[in-house]
């Protein structure tokens, strides 16, 4: 396997960032890419849930990565490595999150034509990563069963702003005080159009469900839906 | 809502453009000479790549004595970048003349705008961006 490309990105200097986020998303749409914005704290589970669905979507799916951290590049050989899909590690420079400039210089390092789906593994980070648009047609949130129930609470702008919500490493669920029920409820309060997938990419539990999920996502997306 | 503006000399003809399209949306808007007489409405500082910076310090007198000795603590001044995207890349401008600018009046708390005359309708983000000033 080749050693994933790394790209180094800077912040736009101009506020306009939402101009620029809609510009892209226009422009994808016209690709027929469906970008998806993975986001979560560190540790959630992300590259592990990418690998266990990219496996399942690639037969169906042409499927790209573009990996976002301040410095590493462990996750973005992780994915290439277990999947085979052309993976982009794109460093920020200390920065705590991306925004839709980087994600465009991204996608032309990736090259989009002929993807379906893109997935976009922010950096891990619950605060800064929400107030950015970067472009992404869905938004993914990962929260892990360790974490606790509390982070909406906590950090309620990434669980207002999110379209669909992960509840990772839920073969541990026993061993913490964890209340889904409560989780979803305080999150729909907020955000009347959250879907929920409780899973556990370890166990295999409730992947195939999100696969099938977001596999009608792109289809519909792409005017191709059955 | 009341906002107030400075411009150099070069950048007259853009910025008034800008001024009418913002009087159409409902702004209230008022020159600055000397200082802004309510320090606590925003002031949109209008640039571009062609600014020269000491026509702009003698546009914006009291923004020079702000910086030096922030005799102005609630000063809201949004830094207003004046460009065509057809013709210039902001990214490339800001490496230049509109960048040295950039840094050497403001205090880099805050993004500059970018009013794209390019862009079909640059008000929105406007708006968008004037709401952070305002939070």
């Amino acid at each position: 396997m080749d050693q994933v490309r790394v790209i180094k990105v800077k912040q736009s200097v101009l506020a306009n960032n939402d101009a620029r986020a809609d510009a892209l998303r226009q422009k994808l749409k016209e690709r027929g890419v469906f970008l998806v914005n993975v986001m979560s704290s560190p540790g959630s589970g992300k590259t592990t849930l990418l690998v266990n669905l990219i496996n399942r979507l690639k037969n169906d799916l042409r499927i790209g990565v573009i990996e976002a951290d301040m410095d590493a590049i462990v996750d973005a050989n992780t994915v290439e490595n277990k999947t085979g899909v052309k993976t982009v590690q794109l460093h920020t420079s200390g920065e705590c999150h991306l925004d839709a400039k980087m994600v465009d210089e991204g996608m032309n390092f990736l090259g989009d034509e002929g993807l379906d789906l893109v997935f976009l593994e922010n950096i891990g980070n619950l605060v800064c990563p929400a107030e950015f648009d970067t472009g992404a047609t869905l938004k993914m949130v990962l929260l892990s069963i360790p974490e606790g129930d509390d982070k909406p609470l906590k950090y309620p702008l990434m669980f207002e702003r999110g379209d669909w919500f992960v509840f990772t490493k839920m073969d541990a669920i026993s061993y913490f005080d964890f209340n889904v029920d409560r989780v979803e409820a305080s999150i729909l309060k907020e955000n009347p159009n959250a879907k929920f997938f409780p899973l556990s990419a370890k166990t295999d539990q409730g992947v195939d469900r999100l696969a099938a999920a977001l596999l009608h996502e792109v289809k519909a997306y792409q005017g191709k839906a059955e | 809502m009341k906002l107030f503006y400075a411009y150099a000399p070069e950048d007259e003809a853009e910025a008034k453009s800008v001024l009418q399209q913002l009087t159409k949306l409902g702004y209230d808007l008022e020159k600055v000479d000397t200082v802004p007489s309510d320090p606590s409405n925003v002031t949109l500082a209008f640039f571009s790549s062609k600014t020269n910076l000491n026509s702009f310090w003698k546009a914006l007198p009291w923004l020079k004595e702000q910086k030096q000795y922030s005799s102005y603590p609630f000063l809201r001044v949004m830094p207003f970048f004046l460009y065509h995207s057809k013709q210039e890349d902001p990214e490339i401008a800001f490496e230049g003349s509109a960048g040295e600018l950039y840094e050497a009046v403001f205090s880099g708390e805050f993004k500059p705008f970018g009013w794209d005359f390019d862009q079909s309708c640059p008000e929105a983000e406007f708006q968008r961006v004037l709401n952070n000033y305002e939070e």
